[in-house]
């Protein structure tokens, strides 16, 4: 079996595809048509996947409360009631890697046996994540994936029989490719013309002058961390590392160094930014936008701009929706510009179209073709965007973090902290993140002000009354 | 020292009355501050 899938893919990139378009499919064969009202009286799409995939609950001082429902309809905690969610979500993640082992050449013990350490320790990452002060501060479950990682790798190490299941980058681009369906190029609209211009400008300027200034000023030692580092800070963080590190083939050490940093300093913007547009009386719209193009991790924008209010709260949410829909662009743009400028091959001769393609990761046209197929395909079958929005969100999200879980328990596993401490102990990658969200905030904050202060000022607020 | 940080750190943190009130600001309005990307951002329940 294992012989027949690599004569039939060649590469697990080809694989991946499949296996990705398969689970999409699967969700959304899983979604029936509207019969169930719901609170607006409106028919609702019914999802048979809601509440299947299990996401774990937050808890204060009991870990075991985020196996339990949080807010049941009779007002009292019922005890383990995620356990079915559980066993069904390994049961699925298990059978979905099947093949990707098989591809591998893994024997079926060490499969299912690496299988249930990375799930076992991706559920207590999940655990950890959701503990209210971490899960309030977006500390988010990839970094306690990769340090419970971390500290078993190097600490009492990887047992033999578990290191063939050590196939993070592969898992990861399983989980981007469900990731591309969530990238709804609908939700460019959102905001019409100054959400458009706020991300969409200033968000490339960023990118490209941060990495411009990193391979040129800063000469950085490796152009793959510069551009995850320069694509984390200006796009949408964690997501955006993940999708572009895969993209630009950097190595786990980059990617778990760039996604440390950002939620550092995620996690003290949250709080500052908002606090500093109440202390200076800036205009709310403009600042909820300001936060909104500025902050990296989406769930701290949606904090940090309720904190300015409700319409703050939508205006920053809106913006940091319209940017996450740029991921999608940005990797397919970053894995064709590595496949022309750095390739096995040294030199700096002009390469044919055929040497591009051979270079270019090929599972970024699945995680492409998966956002075109749900931002046109589905609604051109008339497929209701209400939908949509369940498939996204209640069968493919919760998916997908489990992929980025396990990938990044992988991830921790197979890294050497010594490697990871070279990065820490050389301040330019810091001295990178720090020049570039100053240089972000600047420009997201003329843009911000020009859009939402002046030229759209009263669009804005007559899209909010409604 | 991982468990005792979870257990017991984080726990007293989350009793302290600013903590405690920014905590159920967000969760009255059920906002997941742990997403990662915009389909996480609003809890479903």
């Amino acid at each position: 079996m294992g012989s027949w899938l690599r004569s039939v893919f060649r590469h697990e990139d080809w694989l991946v595809i499949p296996l990705g378009a398969l689970v999409l499919l699967a969700c959304t064969w899983m979604v029936q048509p509207p019969i169930e009202p719901s609170q607006e009286g409106k028919p609702k799409p019914v999802n048979l996947l809601k509440g299947k995939i299990a996401k774990l609950e937050s808890w204060s001082s009991n870990p075991l409360e985020s196996v339990m429902l949080d807010k049941p309809a009779d007002g009292k905690k019922k005890p383990y009631q995620h356990f079915p969610a559980l066993l069904f979500t390994w049961s699925i993640l298990g059978i979905l890697l099947v093949p990707i082992a098989l591809f591998k050449g893994m024997r079926a013990r060490e499969y299912w046996v690496g299988y249930a350490v990375l799930s076992a320790l991706a559920t207590l990452a999940f655990v950890m994540a959701n503990q209210q002060v971490v899960k309030h501060f977006n500390l988010e479950y990839v970094l306690w994936a990769l340090l419970l990682g971390l500290i078993i790798s190097n600490t009492i190490g990887v047992p033999r029989l578990i290191r063939p299941m050590l196939i993070g980058d592969t898992i990861i681009k399983l989980g981007l490719i469900l990731l591309g369906a969530e990238v709804l190029f609908g939700k460019l609209l959102a905001l019409g013309v100054p959400g458009i211009l706020t991300s969409w400008i200033v968000t490339p300027v960023v990118l490209i002058t941060t990495y411009w200034f990193g391979q040129r000023v800063l000469k950085m030692e490796s152009p793959s961390l510069n551009m995850v580092i320069s694509a984390d800070m200006s796009v949408c963080g964690v997501s955006a590392a993940i999708a572009t590190g895969a993209a630009c083939r950097a190595k786990r050490e980059e990617i778990s160094y760039a996604i440390g940093i950002s939620l550092l300093f995620t996690s003290l913007m949250m709080v500052i930014q908002p606090n500093f547009v109440l202390w200076s009386g800036m205009d709310k719209n403009v600042g909820a936008a300001w936060i909104g193009g500025t902050i990296d991790s989406t769930g701290a924008v949606a904090a940090a701009g309720e904190i300015l209010g409700k319409d703050a709260g939508l205006i920053a949410t809106t913006v940091k929706v319209i940017q996450n829909v740029l991921i999608g662009v940005i990797a397919f743009a970053v894995a064709g510009y590595w496949s022309i400028r750095f390739g096995d091959q040294p030199g700096g001769n002009r390469i044919g179209i055929g040497e591009v393609w051979k270079r270019f990761p090929k599972f970024v046209l699945g995680f492409l073709a998966a956002s075109l197929a749900f931002s046109f395909l589905l609604p051109a079958l008339e497929v209701s965007s209400d939908a949509i929005e369940t498939i996204t969100k209640d069968s493919v999200a919760p998916l997908r973090s489990w992929l980025f879980c396990l990938a990044f328990v992988a991830l921790g596993l197979e890294t050497n902290f010594w490697e990871l401490g070279k990065y820490l102990k050389e301040g330019k990658p810091l001295l990178l993140y720090l020049l570039g969200q100053s240089w972000s905030m600047i420009l997201s904050l003329i843009m911000a002000y020009i859009m939402f202060g002046v030229l759209y000022a009263d669009k804005i607020k007559a899209f909010l009354a409604k | 020292m991982l468990g005792l940080l979870w257990v017991w750190v984080l726990p007293q943190i989350a009793k302290n009355p600013a903590v405690k009130k920014h905590i159920e600001f967000l969760e009255d309005r059920n906002i997941n501050t742990g997403a990662m990307f915009y389909t996480e951002v609003q809890e479903h329940r």
